[in-house]
C-alpha cells in the first residue's frame, strides 16, 4: 500500500511514543516479549491483526495452519516456557486448544491484554535516522492510520503464515484440486477422495496419516529422506528418552541416537522411503509414529518427488503416476516481513534468508529485533522466550551503560549470521533458520550473562 | 557464589517430575481489592494448615487472597517422596495456577523451596521467612522480583548469622522480629511479623502502581 494514501489522516506527524518498545504479533513470540520486556520495566505496545491472542495456534484466525487434529511434536516439559509451567496433569503432547488456552492464561496471568492493540495492522517500519523508529498502524477494518513513534521494535509477527508453493510442470493444466497444507482444516473435506500429499515435513506427515484413515486412497510424495523420531521411544516419550544421552559428548550422542532410531524404528527404505541423506541432528527429525504404520497397512503408498503433472494425473520420478482428486502441499512457509526494508534484517544474500545477531538483533540498528525465527530440533518455546530475555537485558543495557553497549555492539556485528547448529548444514533458505536446540540454548544462556556482567 | 542461569534445563528434559495431588487452602477476602494473592509454603509435614489459623484469616482480612500450598508429601497432599526439585516444581505449579502472578512467601524449609522455585516462576515478590536453606545456592530468580528476607535472630533453627547470609544472597538487609520464635505464624506472636511483611507489600504495589 502506498503511504500517500494516509496523507489525509494525519500520519506525518508521529505520536511519539518516548522510551516505550513495540512489539508486532500477539502470537507466542509476542506474548513473551510483551511479558520479559515489561518485566524489565518498558514500557510496552503490542499490535495485534486478529482480534485475540495465539497467532499460529488460534485456530480461528485466518492465518492459523493449525488444522483439528494438530498435537504438540514436542513433549510438554520441553514445550513449556521456563518460568511458565503447563499444568503437570496434562498430557505428554497436548491438543492445539490446549496449547492456545496456554498461551491466553499466560496473557490473563501476567495482566498483558492491556497493553495489547487489537484488530491493528502494521504497514511500515522506518528508521528515524536516530536510533528510534515509526511504526505506520492501520485498523484492520477501516484506514484511519496513525503514526507512531518508539524506542525500539520487536518483529514477532511469525513466520507460518506465508504458504510456499513449489511450481511443476504442467501444475496449471491439472484439472484437480491443489490447495497448501494451510488450507487443509479437518478430514471430512477429504472422505472417499484420491489424496496427494506432497513434502515429508512435521505437517506433511502428521496430515499424511490422517488422511490415510478417511481417504479412498492416499499418495505420499517426498523428495528426500528424514530420521523419523516417534513419539514414544522405550515408553517414554522421544525427545525425553534422547536427551537421557546429552550428558554424553555429541558425536557419540549423534552415533548412539542414531542406533536407537535405526533399532526402534526400522529401515525407511523396507516401507519404499528413501534413507536420510544427512546425519541425525543435521536438520530437524520428524516427529511422527504413524507413517510407516499406515504404509504398512496399505493406506499410505510411498513415493518419490513429483515430475510433472498432466490434465489429470501426477508423474513421479520414478516413473509411477498417481491420479489424485486432491493434492495437499504440505510445503512449508515463506518467511515474509512486507512491512519493513530487507536491509535492516540482513536479507541481502540470494536466498532471502534474515542474517542477524544472535539469529535475533538486525545487525543494521541496535533497536530492532525479531523473536521467534527459528527452526529447531525442539521446541521453540523455550527458545523464544531466552530470546526474549536476552533481548530486554541488551536494551536496558543501552539505557544503562552506553559504553557497555557500544563494546558489545561492536564485538556482535561482525558475528551476524552466525549459525547454531552441530556439524555442518546445508545453506539453502528452508534450513537458513534452523538451530540445534540445545546448542542455540546455551549461546542464549551465554548472552544473557554476558548482557548481565555476570562473569 | 552464585549459580550460573539454567537456561538447559538438563535434569527437567531427561527426567521430568511426575503430576503429584498437591493440596492449597485459601481464605479470600470478602471483596476484591486489586491487591496480588499470596501463596505460603512451610517446610512442616503439615503443609498448608500451619497458616490456615492465623495467617490466611488476617491477610485476607487486610485484603489479600490468602493461599497456602502442601507440596508432596506434606498436609493434604499426594504421600509420595520428593526432593527439594519435586517441591519446587509443585511450588512453580500452584503460583502458575492461580488467576493472577501472586507473591511468593516460604518458611523455614519451605524458605529452600521458594529459592528454588523462583528460578521457576517470576514470583510478584518473594518473602523468606526464618529462611533454612542449608548448604543451597540459591539459583537466579527469574523476573527479578523484589525480595524480603525475614526471622528472629534468636531463633534457633534460622539463627541471625542464616538470615545475614541470606539476605546478603539477594543483597536484602533481613527484618528482625526479636521473640517471635520459628514457628512465628502459629506462636501467640503471629500477628506482629505478618503485619510488616503485609505493609512491605502494600508499600510495593503503592509504588508499582505510581
Amino acid at each position: 500500500m502506498s503511504e500517500g494514501g494516509f496523507d489525509a489522516y494525519g500520519v506525518d506527524a508521529a505520536y511519539d511514543r518516548g522510551a516505550a518498545v513495540c512489539v508486532i504479533g500477539a502470537g507466542m513470540a509476542g506474548l513473551l516479549a510483551v511479558k520479559n520486556l515489561r518485566e524489565h520495566g518498558f514500557t510496552v505496545d503490542c499490535y495485534e491483526r486478529e482480534t485475540a491472542v495465539g497467532g499460529s495456534w488460534n485456530w480461528r484466525n485466518d492465518r492459523s495452519p493449525v488444522y483439528a487434529s494438530t498435537h504438540l511434536i514436542s513433549s510438554r516439559p520441553l514445550t513449556e516456557f521456563p518460568d511458565f509451567p503447563m499444568p503437570d496433569d496434562w498430557p505428554d503432547y497436548p491438543h492445539h486448544s490446549q496449547v492456545l488456552g496456554y498461551l491466553e492464561r499466560y496473557t490473563d496471568h501476567f495482566g498483558l491484554r492491556e497493553h495489547i492493540w487489537f484488530g491493528s495492522e502494521i504497514s511500515r517500519v522506518e528508521p528515524t535516522g536516530d536510533g528510534r523508529w515509526d511504526v505506520i498502524v492501520k485498523p484492520v477494518s477501516g484506514n484511519a492510520a496513525r503514526r507512531l513513534r518508539y524506542a525500539a521494535v520487536v518483529l514477532a509477527n511469525g513466520h507460518n503464515w506465508d504458504p510456499r508453493m513449489p511450481e511443476y510442470d504442467g501444475m496449471h493444466e491439472f484439472r484437480g484440486e491443489i490447495v497448501h497444507s494451510s488450507a487443509y482444516k479437518e478430514p471430512s473435506k477429504v472422505r472417499g477422495k484420491r489424496v496427494l500429499v506432497v513434502g515429508a515435513g512435521n505437517s506433511g506427515c502428521d496430515i499424511a496419516g490422517e488422511v490415510a484413515l478417511n481417504a479412498e486412497e492416499t499418495w505420499h510424495s517426498s523428495r528426500r529422506g528424514y530420521w523419523f523420531v516417534p513419539k514414544y521411544v522405550f515408553g517414554k516419550p522421544g525427545d525425553q528418552a534422547l536427551a537421557g544421552l546429552d550428558w554424553l559428548p555429541f558425536g557419540l550422542r549423534q552415533k548412539v541416537s542414531e542406533i536407537v532410531l535405526r533399532k526402534v524404528v526400522g529401515d525407511p527404505a523396507r516401507f519404499g522411503m528413501k534413507r536420510p541423506d544427512f546425519r541425525l541432528f543435521g536438520s530437524h527429525p520428524i516427529v511422527n509414529s504413524h507413517l510407516m504404520y499406515h504404509i504398512g497397512q496399505g493406506s499410505i503408498k510411498p513415493k518419490p518427488d513429483i515430475e510433472r503433472f498432466t490434465e489429470d494425473e501426477v508423474v513421479f520420478a520414478d516413473g509411477t503416476r498417481a491420479k489424485p482428486h486432491t493434492v495437499i502441499m504440505a510445503t512449508g512457509y515463506r518467511t515474509t516481513f512486507d512491512f519493513c526494508d530487507p536491509e535492516l534484517l540482513g536479507m541481502t544474500g540470494p536466498d532471502d534468508a534474515p542474517r542477524l545477531i544472535a539469529q535475533m538483533l538486525s545487525p543494521k540498528a541496535q533497536t530492532l529485533a525479531v523473536v521467534g525465527l527459528v527452526q529447531a530440533n525442539g521446541s521453540h518455546f523455550p527458545l523464544a522466550h531466552w530470546q526474549t530475555v536476552a533481548l530486554a537485558k541488551w536494551l536496558r543495557l543501552r539505557e544503562r551503560d552506553p559504553q557497555a553497549a557500544r563494546a558489545f555492539w561492536a564485538k556482535a556485528v561482525p558475528d551476524a549470521g552466525r549459525r547454531y547448529v552441530h556439524g555442518h548444514l546445508n545453506d539453502t533458505a528452508r534450513h537458513r533458520l534452523e538451530v540445534s536446540h540445545d546448542v542455540y540454548l546455551k549461546a542464549l544462556g551465554d548472552l544473557i550473562q554476558e548482557l548481565e556482567g555476570v562473569k | 557464589m552464585t549459580r550460573r542461569l539454567d537456561v538447559t534445563r538438563g535434569l527437567d528434559y531427561r527426567d521430568p517430575v511426575p503430576h503429584a495431588h498437591r493440596e492449597i487452602l485459601a481464605v479470600l477476602p470478602e471483596d476484591p481489592t486489586g491487591k496480588p494473592p499470596l501463596l505460603f509454603v512451610s517446610g512442616d509435614p503439615r503443609g498448608a494448615r500451619v497458616f490456615t489459623e492465623h495467617w490466611l484469616p488476617h491477610a485476607a482480612h487486610r485484603g489479600f487472597p490468602a493461599h497456602a500450598l502442601s507440596v508432596r508429601g506434606q498436609g493434604g497432599a499426594a504421600k509420595v517422596k520428593g526432593d527439594l526439585r519435586a517441591h519446587a516444581h509443585d511450588l512453580a505449579q500452584a503460583a502458575a495456577s492461580l488467576a493472577t502472578r501472586p507473591v511468593l512467601l516460604g518458611h523455614g524449609k519451605g524458605a529452600a523451596i521458594l529459592a528454588e522455585g523462583l528460578a521457576r516462576y517470576p514470583a510478584r515478590a518473594a518473602v523468606l521467612i526464618a529462611p533454612r536453606l542449608g548448604r543451597t545456592v540459591p539459583p537466579p530468580p527469574a523476573g527479578e522480583p523484589p525480595i524480603l528476607v525475614a526471622g528472629d535472630p534468636g531463633d534457633k533453627r534460622a539463627p541471625q548469622a542464616a538470615l545475614e547470609k541470606t539476605g546478603a544472597h539477594y543483597g536484602v538487609a533481613p527484618l528482625l522480629f526479636q521473640g517471635a520464635g520459628h514457628d512465628m505464624m502459629l506462636n501467640a506472636a503471629w500477628r506482629e511479623p505478618l503485619d510488616a511483611i503485609l505493609d512491605w507489600l502494600d508499600k510495593l504495589t503503592e509504588e508499582e502502581r505510581a
